[in-house]
């Protein structure tokens, strides 16, 4: 099953993005804030990782950075998941690396075809869940 | 020799022509200064020598001024004394020569064509005063030695005579010279008082000048005048010119009525006579009773005529001193006044400088104000007193006068102020004025103020000769307050620019800030609304899913509704933001080209939903060879569904109908798309305020059907943005029509680079055409485009795609050339900042292979090094950011340089050009590349050219006989039919500002004579003729 890291620090958009994600049967971990974002994409290895932007601690941009330094983890997908919708909010997050960038409120058919492209690009055998 | 050539050389700018050229002029000046004059006391020398005298001025002063020696000048003078000339005609001659000077001299030769005939009058007046001194004493020695063979005792009287008439000639200061005669007339022949009057300038007084002795210093310094023809021996004398003898005039004198001279018995008055004309008396006291015989009376007649002759010289060397003079102050003035900006100042100068010359006791400047129409006492100085500057409404006194009647006024003295008084009794100057002088101040034809000046302490202070002098100051006073006014304007003008451009700065830097507030808030907003939004449409999406698998169908509308609630406020969030994008210009457009067919039936399956809701049926009509358009798909696609979403929300229960199709208008091809309804429609007021920002048809509306009121206004400036419009037709309670035109743009050969934003929506999928398309067979249109910068590829590829061309990019130096040779491109455009090697070593290398050589490569760079380019062999050459108007011009004429090419154009290029040779070469340089050619050698012949066909354009040269250059365009241009024909400028000299400005406003280029070369001259042509038939670019783009 695919392994999602949904980042997320707002209690109520965690719990309803993660219940969608599980409904299109993945496999959902969650973290709160960025610092946890990098030290669970060590410990947990994700498939793939939905990074909110506006978070405590370490920012959506810089955990992005700092996983994408990582060699061994330099090759996970990031998908920035904000509300930050303005034109150069796009261009700050993909200059961070996030592979993608969907705003908020989320259109879930999108994210989750996208989150498919991506796997697909990564890991062939990962596109089917 | 040496002399000769030196002076030569020392006057680089030539004179001579110059005075030649205006040698007529001058010598009616003369003519007429000769009229003027008492000219001769030879009736033989008379009106009829005028013109030859005048003529011969002319001649030998060029000649002096040609050959620099002033002994011709000497000579000349001399001439003029034994041809019998006074020395008030040697004086008018020198008058008329300055006149000449200060009306005809050029600013360039002002300074050395004065010297030169201020060395030169000199001159003439020397050798004048030379000859009249030897004809004196030549005709004194004649009758001396013919006397003294008669009479011894009149001999020693002569003798004496002659001594006083040597001693005389040799003073040429006149009081020294007078006093001197009369001291030594008293000595020696024994007399008791010697006095000398002289005639003033309005030849009504006589004035004691010279009187011998103590008591006779006395008298002088009192000041004696005599009426000329009173009881006076004097004034009679000098009214009838004849000698008077009183032998026994008793116990008082008949002449002096004065208790210093009490011991006089005899009398004699002597007129003296200078060339015809009395100028003073010599009047002659004894002791004795019976003192003067016959004898004497001849011998004091001949003193008196020596004398005579002594004080027109010593008169006519004091009056050139005071021309000389005058002249020095009025070069200085001129030279003072035109560097004096400062009103007050100027003012101050003048006054200065008038007081040099003249007793200035009262000076003052009135101007007038042509605006407001009212006079002020600028400058009024008493006595070396200022007084404060008063405005008075209307000048109703002198100033007034002068002002009115525009004419320089002289009231010499008390009388000639009193009679003026009686005929205009406002007009009262000051009591204490003795005489008085006023002129009108004209500049630019127009009286701007009036300068007066008067004397307290003497009568007939100022004479007519003064009173042009005055005038020429006036002149000069006018023109540096003229400047020094439209200075102070000007500098208040510039004042005004600054403060405004200081306001519109800060006006600038205030919506600048409020602009940023606003973008801040906006993004704040945006952000702030979707976190909870999210939560909302994504809760309400999750429980309509978990209701369907739990069982909960009931719940599943009302979630539906929360979900479509929460949809609808994120597309108000949406058309906020892209309302505020394109006004701050941070939308983007993504040009790409896709199937109008697939466009609008994607919109007819999205917009479904929305057309059913009320009950509304939905009809497509689609015309022919919609085919394929290159624009912003997703703006087009927004705009569409905006307009179809609009329609079913007015409608119910009704028809809409999408309608496509391409359509010419305006000489332009369209695509039209347009959405009707048969809806509630819109009423004529509503209309007018349809398309703003938060505006719906009317309030009550949002409550009714929902919405924003952002669609149509986004809508419009979407279409805006891809330069097409929106048109709006509308019935109230019948219907809406919106139709949008769009230009159906070329599809360009290579796909554009996409810019950095994506949009939102799916992208038709095309395929970007690749460089192969363009082969060597058609590579008479193919360009190649080298340049690294992605944006610089892509502008260039879209304007000249659009002009039908083929293009073919490279983003380094050494993929231009590999390209190149593959491809033989019709031309090249060349960036020089390139990476690896630059555009110069590209341009060096392509103009060093044989086979690539003749491609005309267009250099494109950021600085300007035109000279550069061409020496290695650049066809042309344009400066970054790159005009695009220009830039095709370019292309077009390298395109289309072959002389067959060029040749089609019918219309010839019509050249005025009067010098033969000259129009001649232009003809053939511009046969030579295989265009018509008319020739006109005037303005005149040259409207009757254009008359009989309209040439592609016009070579002239400005200085034409007839009508000249100017006049022609200025003709030409009348006529609207003729107002596009371009119009190079072939000019020899520098133009006049006024002239240039002419110009700039009506031709092409200005090319100086001499200073451009056949092919500058051929590509302008060129590039004109191309413009000439630019309506019709297919023929050149062949």
């Amino acid at each position: 099953m695919t392994k999602i890291l949904l980042v997320e620090d707002d209690d109520m958009n965690r719990d309803m993005i993660s219940r969608q994600l599980k409904w299109e049967r993945f496999h959902v971990i969650l973290a709160c804030d960025g610092l946890e974002a990098v030290q669970m994409a060590q410990s947990e290895r994700p498939d793939i990782i939905l990074m909110d932007m506006g978070l405590p601690i370490l920012t959506g941009w810089q955990a992005t950075a700092r996983i994408k330094s990582l060699p061994e983890l330099h090759a996970i997908p990031i998908i920035a998941l904000t509300a930050f919708a303005m034109v150069e909010d796009r261009t700050k997050s993909l200059s961070a690396g996030c592979d993608a960038f969907e705003t908020k409120p989320v259109d879930f058919p999108r994210l989750i075809a996208l989150i498919h492209r991506l796997l697909a690009r990564t890991n062939p055998v990962m596109a089917t869940p | 020799m040496s002399t000769v050539s030196n002076v030569m050389v020392e006057s680089p700018i030539h004179i001579g022509p110059w005075l030649l050229e205006h040698k007529a002029i001058l010598q009616s000046h003369c003519q007429s200064a000769l009229a003027s004059t008492i000219f001769s006391n030879r009736p033989e020398v008379r009106r009829s020598h005028f013109a030859r005298i005048a003529a011969e001025e002319a001649v030998v002063l060029s000649e002096y001024i040609e050959i620099g020696e002033p002994r011709i000048a000497v000579e000349h003078g001399e001439k003029l004394c034994r041809m019998g000339l006074g020395a008030d005609a040697v004086l008018g001659l020198g008058q008329a020569m300055r006149r000449f000077c200060v009306e005809n001299i050029p600013a360039d030769l002002d300074t050395q064509v004065l010297q030169k005939i201020e060395s030169y009058h000199s001159s003439v007046v020397r050798g004048f005063i030379q000859a009249n001194t030897a004809i004196t004493l030549e005709e004194q020695e004649r009758i001396r030695s013919a006397l003294q063979r008669t009479l011894s005792r009149y001999a020693i009287q002569m003798a004496v005579a002659a001594d006083v008439a040597r001693a005389a000639t040799s003073i040429l200061d006149l009081d020294e010279l007078l006093q001197t005669a009369s001291e030594l007339i008293r000595e020696r022949f024994n007399l008791y008082y010697v006095a000398m009057f002289l005639t003033d300038a309005t030849n009504r007084w006589s004035y004691l000048q010279a009187s011998s002795g103590e008591p006779g210093q006395v008298i002088l310094r009192r000041g004696h005048r005599l009426k000329i023809g009173g009881d006076s021996l004097v004034g009679w004398c000098i009214a009838n010119g004849e000698s008077r003898i009183a032998l026994d005039v008793g116990e008082k004198a008949i002449s002096f009525d004065t208790p210093l001279l009490t011991d006089i018995h005899s009398e004699m008055v002597i007129p003296l006579i200078s060339r015809g004309k009395v100028i003073g008396a010599m009047a002659i006291q004894s002791r004795h009773v019976g003192a003067f015989s016959e004898q004497d009376v001849a011998v004091m007649r001949i003193t008196a005529d020596q004398l005579a002759n002594a004080i027109e010289n010593a008169r006519l060397f004091r009056e050139r001193e005071r021309q000389i003079s005058e002249l020095a102050l009025l070069n200085e003035m001129g030279r003072a006044l035109s560097a004096a900006l400062d009103f007050d100042a100027l003012l101050e100068t003048v006054h200065q400088q008038v007081g040099r010359i003249y007793d200035a006791s009262h000076f003052s400047i009135a101007t007038y104000d042509v605006v407001k129409g009212n006079w002020t006492i600028a400058y009024d100085c008493r006595d070396g007193l200022r007084l404060p500057v008063v405005a008075r409404p209307k000048s109703t006194d002198l100033i007034g006068y002068v002002a009115q009647h525009r004419q320089a006024l002289l009231l010499g003295n008390r009388r000639e102020l009193l009679t003026f008084l009686q005929m205009h009794p406002d007009s009262a100057p000051h009591h204490s004025v003795r005489s008085w002088m006023g002129v009108p101040l004209i500049a630019a034809d127009r009286v701007v103020g009036v300068m007066t000046i008067a004397s307290t302490t003497q009568e007939d202070r100022y004479t007519e000769q003064d009173l042009i002098i005055f005038t020429t100051i006036a002149a000069q006073t006018a023109v540096a307050i003229e400047n020094a006014r439209l200075y102070e304007q000007l500098r208040r003008e510039l004042l005004d620019r600054v403060r405004a451009a200081e306001e519109l700065r800060e006006a600038k830097e205030a919506a600048e800030s409020a602009s940023r507030a606003k973008s801040t808030f906006l993004a704040n907003m945006s952000h702030e609304l979707r976190t909870p939004l999210t939560g909302i449409i994504g809760y309400s999406e999750l429980l309509q899913r978990e209701a369907t698998h739990f069982g909960y169908d009931d719940f599943v509308p009302d979630l539906r509704k929360i979900h479509k609630a929460g949809t609808h406020l994120l597309s108000i969030i949406n058309d906020v933001l892209d309302l505020s994008k394109i006004e701050s210009g941070k939308m983007q457009l993504f040009l790409e080209p896709f199937s109008i067919g697939a466009l609008l039936e994607d919109v007819q399956t999205t917009s479904a939903p929305l057309i059913e809701k009320n009950q509304n049926s939905l009809e497509t009509v689609v015309g022919e060879n919609l085919g394929i358009m290159y624009t912003d798909l997703t703006k087009i696609r927004q705009i569409i569904l905006n307009l179809l979403s609009n329609a079913a929300k007015f409608t119910k229960k009704g028809q809409v109908r999408l309608q496509a199709d391409r359509v010419q208008r305006d000489q332009k091809e369209w695509i039209r798309i347009s959405v009707t309804d048969s809806g509630i429609g819109i009423s004529p007021e509503q209309l007018a305020k349809l398309f703003q920002d938060f505006t719906q048809a009317d309030a009550s509306m949002t409550r009714k059907y929902g919405g924003t009121g952002l669609g149509l206004a986004l809508s419009l400036r979407l279409s805006e943005m891809l330069d097409g419009k929106i048109e709006v037709e509308s019935v109230l309670g019948q219907g809406s029509t919106f139709t949008v035109w769009f230009p159906a743009l070329p599809v360009p050969v290579e796909p554009p680079v996409p810019p950095m934003v994506q949009s939102d929506l799916p992208k038709t999928a095309y395929h970007p055409a690749q460089p192969e398309l363009a082969t060597k067979q058609n590579s008479q249109k193919t360009i190649l485009v080298i340049d690294d910068d992605p944006n610089t590829r892509e502008f260039l590829s879209r304007c000249l795609s659009e002009s039908g061309m083929q293009v073919i990019t490279a983003n380094s130096g050494e993929e231009g050339i590999a390209l190149a040779r593959e491809m033989h491109p019709a031309i090249i455009t060349l960036d020089v900042l390139l990476p690896g090697i630059d555009g110069w070593t590209v341009l060096a290398e392509i103009k060093g292979d044989a086979e690539l050589a003749s491609i005309p490569v267009v250099m494109l760079t950021v600085v300007d090094e035109r000279d550069r380019a061409f020496i290695l062999g650049a066809a042309d050459f344009l400066i970054k950011p790159i005009n695009y108007q220009r830039l095709i011009d370019v292309v077009r004429a390298q395109h289309s340089s072959t002389p067959e090419q060029i040749g089609q154009a019918e219309a010839p290029i019509l050249i005025v050009e009067d010098d033969e040779a000259l129009s001649d070469l232009l003809r053939r340089t511009i046969e030579d590349v295989g265009l018509k050619v008319v020739a006109a050698t005037n303005g005149r012949e040259a409207l009757d050219r254009v008359a009989e066909q309209r040439p592609a354009a016009i070579l002239l040269d400005l200085i034409l006989p007839e009508v000249n250059g100017i006049q022609f365009i200025t003709a030409l241009r009348t006529i609207p039919d003729y107002r596009t024909i371009p119009i190079i400028v072939l000019t020899a000299g520098d133009l006049s500002v006024e002239d240039r400005a002419c110009l700039n406003r009506s031709v092409e280029q200005i090319l100086r004579k001499g200073s451009f070369s056949r092919d500058d001259l051929v590509r302008q042509v060129r590039s004109m003729v191309l413009n000439y038939h630019g309506h019709a670019p297919a023929e050149i783009a062949r």
